[in-house]
């Protein structure tokens, strides 16, 4: 990576690992596990990108975006965001961080508390962050409704008076109210009908443009990543398989779990449709993942090698890295 | 700032406890009850220790509605003036159960872990205490005040108020909205109580209209061993026990204080019961 990459990176992951311990017994506790949410990630988001982490359930993908807000406590590496290191600092210390990255929830349901109007929701994070005049609260308010497609008489409203895509708007505007530098959106429109989908879609990429937003997008569905991403990392058991700029990565994947994923999306054009590679089996546990490349259990080119030693991820292309033995196959 | 046309899950929850024909009787047989209680020293025929030794006990007359008891007393003014201490103690002592209930359950389910197994571990100690014997230790060593005695059958009370509210908030906590709290950096008070609490009302209101009729019953019982009330206060459950003394010859002295006990615990659990229909979201009418 160059100097002036690095320098453009708002966001720098070295080597971060969620571990979860699995405990048994209540007084005093015996460790009988551990699950291995994210086991050692190193990526960067840069300023006014959109970065992709598709993944399957079970990835760390969910786990890799609450690290980042600080809602889950990393066991080892380092967060980096905007120069300064995020891991190891206490509640108090982290407080300033809070309004500079923000997330975005997938179930718009419970996400928003039920006993608090719009109003509430939307001026809590006001109250926290920002010492302003009441009138001018309930301005900042009204103006970040109008923003994400509501009015400003929805205010004195109750969440369940709200559609889903509406719900998710309102959770959005949450999040968006303090003017975070970056956002994290964790799945923001897989509880949501297709159809509303992509009002929800076009909503964050016109406000990504009007207020010049960063945003880390999680998400399962490949073509809803392609459709916002600039940059897309695949994730599989804790680790990074592959991460490229989204043109290449659509159009040339080198890992053999990509390839699998992006034959799976769903074509119009009969043309175009190529031939799908089904996965065998699902992910395995976490708690105990396989040797070598944690992939090859379910790999269609998996050889002998694969499950002795770990690939390293390594740069086939600029901006394209891959953890494959034998990616420079479709290089 | 005024609400839109969408109603509130408050509003809501009213429309639906006033179709309940039970809570609505109840609400209004314990809200005369209270207005009585409130009035009583400018509506109450007699005064409350004004005796009358020449007549004794007196079956019910025009002159006294309720009859009077071996003193001479008047029935009516004694159940009047008893209702504002067996009321006042059944609202203080809930009141006293709820805050502390409330407050040591969020703390507990919030925090977690070694803090919630600690917590729950005193509770369960508490809980495994005879509750009369514990009430009477309290009575003991701190007087017999009615003041104490709110605080002792409070103290009691709180136990299953925490148990509820901490049971609710191991669900809540794991909403997403209490993350986003988190995430925004909302503290733990401000967690616990603006997004925890206001959520567990529901069933909280409902226990708490049905710990009203039990702490009244509580109070009755200590009177009746000679812990609660002294006199010549009386409270409805001081009346029950005299009137269980003369109860085979003058039995209008047990009837009529027993029948306004019943009919106050009636009221307060149908109204409780049409509160907990009201507050569910289950039978939410849309």
């Amino acid at each position: 990576m160059s100097t002036s990459e690095a320098e453009a990176a708002l966001l720098e992951i070295q080597d971060l690992k969620v571990h979860f311990p699995l405990l048994k017994g209540m007084l005093r506790p015996k460790l009988i596990g551990v699950v291995k949410a994210l086991d050692g990630v190193s990526l960067s988001v840069r300023r006014g990108e959109v970065l992709g982490l598709v993944g399957e359930s079970g990835s760390g993908k969910s786990t890799l975006g609450r690290a980042i807000v600080g809602l889950a406590r990393p066991s080892a590496g380092s967060i980096r965001f905007n120069g300064a290191e995020l891991t190891g600092l206490s509640r108090r210390a982290f407080r300033p961080f809070r309004s500079r990255v923000q997330i975005i929830f997938q179930d718009p349901y419970s996400s928003l508390n039920p006993r608090m109007t719009v109003y509430d929701i939307l001026s809590e994070p006001l109250r926290i962050h920002e010492s302003l005049p009441r009138a001018e609260r309930a301005r900042r308010v009204a103006g970040m409704l109008e923003q994400v497609g509501l009015a400003a008489e929805h205010m004195a409203r109750f969440p369940h008076e709200f559609s889903g895509g509406q719900r998710q708007r309102i959770a959005i505007a949450r999040a968006l109210i303090v003017r975070p530098d970056l956002v994290i959106a964790d799945e923001p429109v897989s509880a949501l009908d297709v159809s509303i989908q992509a009002q929800i879609l076009n909503l964050l990429t016109d406000l990504r443009r009007k207020f010049g937003l960063t945003m880390v997008f999680i998400s399962h569905d490949l073509s809803v990543v392609q459709h916002i991403s600039d940059r897309v990392a695949v994730l599989y058991l804790g680790k990074i398989m592959e991460l490229a700029d989204r043109s290449r990565l659509y159009a040339r994947p080198l890992h053999p779990y990509t390839r699998a994923l992006i034959s799976a999306i769903p074509s119009m054009d009969p043309a175009a449709r190529k031939e799908r590679i089904v996965l065998k089996g699902s992910i395995p546990s976490p708690a105990d993942p396989p040797s070598g490349c944690r992939f090859h259990t379910r790999c269609l080119h998996a050889e002998l090698k694969c499950a002795e030693a770990e690939p390293p991820i390594e740069a086939f292309a600029p901006s394209h890295c891959s953890a494959c033995w034998f990616s420079s196959r479709w290089a | 700032m005024t609400r839109g046309q969408g109603e509130s899950l408050w509003a809501d929850a009213r429309r639906r406890l006033l179709q309940n024909r039970a809570a609505v009787l109840g609400l209004c047989v314990t809200g005369a009850l209270l207005v009585a209680a409130a009035l009583t020293p400018w509506i109450s025929p007699y005064a409350y220790d004004e005796q009358d030794l020449n007549l004794g006990a007196s079956p019910p007359t025009r002159a006294h509605l309720f009859g009077t008891d071996s003193l001479g007393r008047d029935l009516l003014t004694r159940m009047l003036y008893g209702s504002r201490i067996s009321l006042v103690v059944g609202l203080l002592a809930t009141l006293v159960s709820m805050i502390i209930g409330i407050t040591y359950g969020a703390v507990s389910g919030y925090l977690g872990g070694r803090w919630d197994a600690v917590m729950m571990r005193l509770v369960d100690i508490l809980y495994s205490l005879p509750f009369i014997f514990f009430v009477i230790i309290l009575m003991v060593y701190f007087g017999r005040n009615i003041v104490n005695l709110f605080v002792a059958l409070g103290c009691v009370q709180w136990l299953t108020t925490a148990r509820i509210v901490r049971g609710q908030v191991l669900t809540l906590k794991q909403k997403e909205f209490v993350e986003a709290a988190v995430a925004m950096g909302v503290s733990t008070p401000g967690i616990v109580f603006r997004h925890l609490v206001p959520n567990v009302l529901g069933p909280i209101i409902v226990y708490a209209t049905l710990t009203v009729p039990a702490v009244m019953l509580e109070e009755a019982f200590l009177s009746f061993l000679g812990l609660g009330v002294q006199p010549p206060n009386c409270s409805w459950g001081i009346l029950i026990a005299e009137g269980v003394k003369h109860m085979e010859l003058e039995s209008w002295l047990i009837l009529f204080p027993g029948f306004f006990l019943s009919l106050t615990l009636f009221s307060l659990n149908f109204l409780g019961d049409g509160l907990r229909d009201a507050l569910d979201p289950k039978y939410r009418a849309d």
